[in-house]
């Protein structure tokens, strides 16, 4: 039984027209474990109408700006400049629009977008299940976004204990809220903070970094930071957006190999390397926005 | 057809690389091949620049609601022009 989810495609249907093609393409491409999996995750994570509707303007907002870049983007690839200060004016530090339009919608957007749901496919089986082998489950998730990744391992390790680091302290209120209704908040601590100048991080056996990259102006400096807060032995999840334009996208990613370059560049031995794509390219947007994802050791 | 549906028209063929489209208002997503929400926006945008209009998101989202149709795009557009 799928309730929650049916009531609020339904819903996406009537009100949020835009919205209702990825609910059906990902409930026949995914089938009905995603369908169990995203009900569930939808009750704990919206809990009324207000909430799921709040989600859903998210989203459409989302996926308009996102086209509308686009087509831009398609005439000559490149983004529109933006300096990682401007973006955290515009969004970061905005709180009206992180908590009731930006997160929102991209907390939703981990389930409706096809790149993004096979890239938690690809980390529950080759980086979760790693860590579930592991006597020692604590992690940092650096630029913790929505807290989705944090709620995924905390939900699926009940040993597991997480450091959250991120710039926006909505950011952070956002993913304490999330851990709060999936009864995992007191395994968690927050850290409004940079992870280049906070003094004594410990270095934890796993590292989380979900499509922190291409907001930021010198990744390769962050991937030198975020390498250090690996302990020996340990492994990092690292993900970044390639030809996605976005508001809040300042580093601009062509191919799979800019990334895994720019990781090793770091230090970081490449494990395993994934790739996934929004849609399939088309006459009039040849340049298909996609996510690569690393899981890299020291 | 009215000079606003031929030229709405035009920019349908256009979008959904298809000149044998002959647009009535009754249509919907389901009639013609391919106009899902990514070539809704496709739509839109192209809709924007033939005309020198701007949708706003909800405009765009409400688009594509059950029980809307080529008319309720005709009719808005016709109101964003003057001539609704």
């Amino acid at each position: 039984m799928c309730g929650y989810l049916d009531e609020i495609q339904e819903v996406a249907r009537k009100e949020f027209g835009l919205t209702e093609g990825s609910f059906i393409k990902n409930r026949k491409l995914f089938g009905r474990a995603w369908e169990q999996e995203f009900d569930s995750f939808l009750r704990a994570a919206f809990v009324d109408g207000a909430e799921y509707r709040k989600a859903l303007t998210g989203y459409t907002t989302y996926i308009v700006d996102v086209m509308r870049q686009l087509v831009a983007f398609q005439k000559d690839g490149t983004y529109a400049p933006l300096t990682y200060e401007e973006a955290t004016h515009k969004v970061y530090q905005n709180e009206d629009r992180m908590m009731n339009e930006y997160l929102p919608g991209h907390l939703i957007s981990q389930f409706l977008w096809v790149h993004h749901y096979r890239h938690l496919l690809f980390f529950r089986t080759f980086f979760l299940r790693d860590m579930a082998l592991s006597a020692d489950q604590r992690f940092h998730d650096v630029g913790v976004g929505t807290g989705f990744y944090s709620s995924v391992i905390l939900n699926g390790l009940p040993g597991a204990r997480g450091h959250g680091w991120d710039l926006s302290p909505h950011s952070l209120k956002f993913t304490e809220r999330l851990l709060s209704r999936f009864g995992t908040a007191e395994r968690y601590t927050s850290h409004l903070s940079d992870i280049l100048t906070a003094p004594d991080i410990e270095p934890l056996p796993f590292v989380v970094s979900v499509e922190v990259l291409e907001h930021l102006e010198d990744p390769l400096t962050f991937l030198i930071g975020l390498r250090k807060m690996v302990a020996p032995g340990g492994k990092a999840f690292i993900t970044a957006a390639l030809n996605s334009p976005h508001e809040d996208h300042v580093y601009h990613y062509r191919t799979e190999l800019d990334v895994l370059d720019q990781v090793r560049a770091a230090g970081f031995h490449v494990e395993n390397a994934f790739s996934a794509y929004a849609y399939p390219p088309t006459k009039r947007s040849p340049l298909v926005p996609s996510v690569e994802a690393v899981i890299v050791t020291t | 057809m009215d000079e606003l549906r031929a030229q709405l028209q035009e920019v349908f063929r256009e979008v959904f690389d298809d000149e044998e489209i002959a647009l009535r208002d009754e249509m919907t997503g389901n009639d013609i091949e391919g106009w899902d929400s990514l070539m809704h926006l496709n739509l839109i945008i192209a809709v924007e620049s033939r005309f020198g209009v701007k949708f706003a998101t909800s405009e765009i989202s409400n688009l594509r609601n059950d029980g809307e149709n080529v008319g309720s795009m005709v009719s808005l557009l016709a109101k964003k022009l003057g001539r609704g």
